[in-house]
């Protein structure tokens, strides 16, 4: 009879302290990666205007029209130009922008290329 | 083992206490605006209201039509068109102007604001760069001398025929000193302002800390550098062969010109990174120690204290003054001689 009633609190405490872990876990989960702690995105600007702002773990392309044509591409964690029909074409020349701080812009057509969120190397290049 | 229930609750109010300790505070989001003005990009992220982004976009705007040598209407433009007339400039062209002599004559003319002439036979810039033949340089060189630009009060006035001056290299500089004026006088204690590839850091990051800087690698993409810097309330700027050249046959022509000869520098560096606390200056910096080259650029920097970091086409890296001091080399394929 001792030996049960001891089982049965056993069994109770295992419970609770198995809704506590799991609380604390669903807590901690909650609030610590914040859902897009550490997710970059490739925001793309025509004329200081934010157009676009592209999750950069998800391969995609995007066209940005104006005086010229410029085309954005994601493609494994890295965004670029990858073609477009301004004279120097600058922009594709940059190559592929893959941390946060990063930037390729297309002047001819006012267009910037901006990598955001996570935790930056650098908060700016100089020179 | 109510105690270890109660310590496990206690846990879990720890986790989640902790947990809400790495969440950035909710006002320490940035807002970023870019215009494109003074022929390149220019990116504020501040911590501070849209309006205040907007009022530094149209002063931007507003100092490129004065400054530009490229738009006719400009200030400059109309002083390069007037021959030996002479023109009345507003007050932001007659300060930079009488600022930019004033560097004109300290280099002894190495750096020369009348060097436009000879800029504009090499268009090095523009759409069709040329190496011009040395009749024409030679003739060129005839219109270059600051010291044949007067500016009294507001009157701008060249000695002769052919003169024609600009002011794009300590432009940007001067811009950013006013946006940073702005920026300050409404109140805005952090924020980054990027013209083109040099930057202004006012201020501190939110969390206190500095500013973290890459040092572009001259010969990576525009992303690449190759070390850091921690950098609080300064502007930091660059001048180098990388950005704006041509080359033919092999050589590289850069936009940067050797006043004495009229040809492009070619020197032992790459580029030179100065910091400072003014713009203008530190544009005028950066160029003056291009052209000076390694052994003359780092003997200047210890005569006026200036904190510089120079890269040579060998790939050393020699840094001097107080806010270089902890710079930190990051790529392996440079040496940073101490």
């Amino acid at each position: 009879m001792k030996s049960k009633l001891s089982l049965q609190f056993k069994k109770r405490d295992f419970i609770i302290i198995a809704a506590a872990l799991l609380l604390a876990a669903a807590v901690f989960l909650f609030f610590l990666p914040k859902g897009e702690t550490g997710r970059l995105y490739a925001e793309i600007s025509k004329n200081g205007e934010v157009i676009a702002s592209l999750p950069l773990d998800t391969d995609a392309e995007y066209v940005v029209n104006g005086d010229y044509e410029n085309v954005v591409t994601i493609s494994d964690g890295s965004a670029f130009f990858s073609s477009s029909n301004c004279p120097n074409e600058d922009c594709v020349h940059t190559g592929k922008l893959t941390k946060a701080g990063q930037l390729a812009v297309c002047l001819p057509n006012g267009v910037t290329l901006r990598i955001v969120g996570g935790e930056g190397d650098v908060d700016a290049i100089a020179g | 083992m109510k105690k270890i229930i109660a310590a496990l609750l206690a846990l879990t109010l720890i986790f989640a206490f902790a947990a809400c300790g790495n969440e950035p505070a909710a006002d320490t989001s940035a807002r970023t605006a870019t215009v494109f003005a003074m022929d390149t990009f220019i990116t504020v992220t501040a911590y501070s209201g849209d309006e205040t982004l907007e009022k530094v976009g149209k002063l931007m705007t507003g100092l490129d039509g004065k400054l530009s040598r490229t738009k006719a209407d400009s200030d400059i433009g109309r002083l390069n068109a007037s021959g030996t007339e002479g023109v009345t400039v507003g007050d932001d062209a007659a300060t930079l102007l009488s600022e930019a002599l004033g560097y004109c004559a300290e280099s002894g003319g190495i750096f020369d604001i009348t060097i436009a002439p000879v800029t504009e036979l090499w268009n090095v810039t523009g759409d069709s760069p040329r190496v011009p033949s040395p009749a024409e340089i030679a003739d060129a060189m005839l219109c270059v001398g600051y010291k044949y630009l007067t500016i009294d009060g507001n009157e701008a006035k060249f000695a002769y025929e052919g003169m024609s001056c600009d002011l794009g290299g300590i432009a940007k500089g001067y811009a950013a000193d006013k946006a940073v004026d702005l920026l300050k006088s409404e109140g805005v204690t952090s924020a980054m302002l990027q013209v083109g590839s040099s930057i202004y850091l006012l201020g501190e990051k939110p969390d206190g800390s500095a500013y973290n800087v890459g040092i572009r690698d001259p010969e990576g993409d525009a992303n690449s550098y190759v070390g850091t810097v921690k950098i609080k309330d300064k502007y930091i700027t660059s001048s180098g062969d990388y950005e704006r050249y041509f080359e033919v046959g092999g050589k590289r022509y850069c936009h940067i010109f050797d006043t004495a000869s009229g040809y492009p520098i070619d020197n032992d560096l790459h580029s030179v990174t100065v910091i400072t606390d003014n713009g203008a200056k530190g544009d005028y910096l950066s160029t003056l120690l291009f052209c000076l080259g390694l052994e003359n650029g780092l003997r200047k920097c210890e005569e006026y204290g200036v904190s510089a970091l120079f890269i040579t086409k060998d790939k050393h890296i020699y840094t001097t003054g107080s806010d270089f001091a902890e710079f930190e080399l990051t790529n392996g394929d440079y040496v940073h001689e101490k």
